[in-house]
């Protein structure tokens, strides 16, 4: 088996905000089960940075959180993309697509860059 | 201001540590049993099922501690830590504390005792207008008795600016304690009768109305005051309607006709000036020394 990627920094951010604005309301493993197969599992969350990253998104206000039962009967706390994460989501998404244009371009082969 | 948010919301994080604590567990635990259950499902053992999912979730441990980090303000917490230990170890050395705070109240002491002499002295001396031109006067009749106590004879001040003047100008002035009537009750408070050009000598005019004229120097028409600016706030609340009101001092009235600006006190921290207003005799006494004096060069 290939050595899995751990998800990289300022990254993980952008994937959550995602994972909530796709699925709505969802648990910490939720969201760390959905990275992980979107990517084909080719991503390891850790959750050593899961956590306080929903943590640092919850003190920004760009998600909230709140308790209750999962699917099969868990208590867990579920979080939930407010209003300020849809606008950052939309500003990280931006960014990210701009910057993985510059590299592209940059990957570019043959073209002259005038 | 979204930092200012979670610098809040960090701070209120450093309290209520335990029950944050046991959510966080909770959330972990919720976390783990979810993962159990879904290992289940796709067909592992019981066993299987717990050791994979722990094998995922990893050190638990390492995992709440880089939580926590976030959640308060590591720095501030190991401050505060810092400061519990350095108040108990104190607590528990009271013969050293006690030599401690004692060396650093005398050293503080005593350092404040000179700056603020050095200050006075050195750093802000009088400022008034060309003071190196500016002398106290006495007579040396063999016995000094300090530099609070050089005193001249009127006549003989006056005989300075007559003749070949050494001054261009020479001011003279007593002062003493004057017991303020107010209100029903007797305050003593600290004043100068002044020669008229008192001021002028200075070089410091009033902020307030004006100084005394060389009428007022009469015997009769005396019964004037300039006041100090923190006669006038301390005991007046800056009331402007002070000019020209009448205050009752050493049973006598004075009228008020001026306010010196803000600091200016002299010669000592004086409240208010009155005119010196000498009889004729007391002007040309040469016995007894009973005026001090400032010269203009």
């Amino acid at each position: 088996m290939a050595q899995k990627k751990d998800v990289w920094q300022g990254t993980l951010a952008l994937m959550v905000l995602k994972t909530l604005d796709t699925l709505g309301p969802l648990h910490g493993y939720g969201i760390a089960r959905r990275i992980e197969q979107t990517s084909g599992d080719l991503l390891a969350v850790n959750y050593g940075t899961l956590y306080p990253a929903l943590l640092k998104l919850e003190q920004e206000g760009y998600i909230s959180s709140e308790w209750g039962v999962s699917d099969n009967n868990r208590k867990a706390k579920y979080y939930k993309l407010t209003r300020a994460g849809k606008k950052q989501l939309e500003r990280e998404a931006r960014d990210w697509e701009q910057t993985t244009a510059i590299v592209a371009r940059f990957l570019a082969p043959g073209e002259e860059v005038s | 201001m979204r930092w200012l948010r979670v610098f809040a919301l960090r701070v209120a994080g450093l309290f209520a540590k335990s029950q944050r604590d046991r959510e966080f567990a909770a959330e972990l635990d919720g976390h783990l049993q979810m993962h159990i259950d879904d290992n289940l499902r796709s067909g592992m053992s019981a066993q299987e099922a717990r050791r994979q999912a722990l094998l995922k979730l990893g050190g638990v441990e390492p995992i709440k501690e880089i939580y926590r980090e976030r959640r308060g303000l590591p720095l501030l917490e190991t401050v505060l830590q810092d400061l519990r230990y350095a108040v108990r170890t104190l607590r528990k050395n009271p013969g050293f504390t006690l030599i401690a705070v004692l060396t650093l109240a005398l050293g503080i002491g005593a350092n404040t005792a000179i700056f603020s002499m050095v200050n006075a002295l050195l750093l802000h001396p009088y400022n008034f207008p060309e003071l190196d031109r500016l002398v106290r006067v006495w007579e040396n009749r063999g016995i000094d008795e300090g530099a609070d106590a050089r005193f001249i004879a009127p006549q003989d001040a006056a005989d300075l600016l007559s003749g070949a003047p050494v001054f261009d100008a020479l001011t003279t002035y007593k002062c003493g304690d004057f017991n303020l009537s107010a209100e029903g009750n007797v305050q003593p408070v600290l004043g100068c009768h002044v020669s008229a050009n008192f001021f002028d000598v200075l070089g410091v005019g009033p902020a307030l109305g004006r100084t005394f004229s060389a009428s007022e120097e009469q015997p009769g028409a005396d019964q004037v005051a300039v006041v100090s600016y923190g006669f006038w706030q301390r005991r007046f609340a800056g009331d402007a309607g002070l000019l020209g009101k009448t205050i009752q001092m050493n049973g006598k009235k004075y009228a008020v006709v001026g306010i010196m600006p803000r600091g200016f006190d002299y010669p000592v921290p004086m409240e208010l000036w009155v005119p010196l207003g000498l009889s004729p005799s007391e002007k040309t006494d040469r016995a007894k020394l009973s005026l001090e004096s400032l010269g203009r060069a």
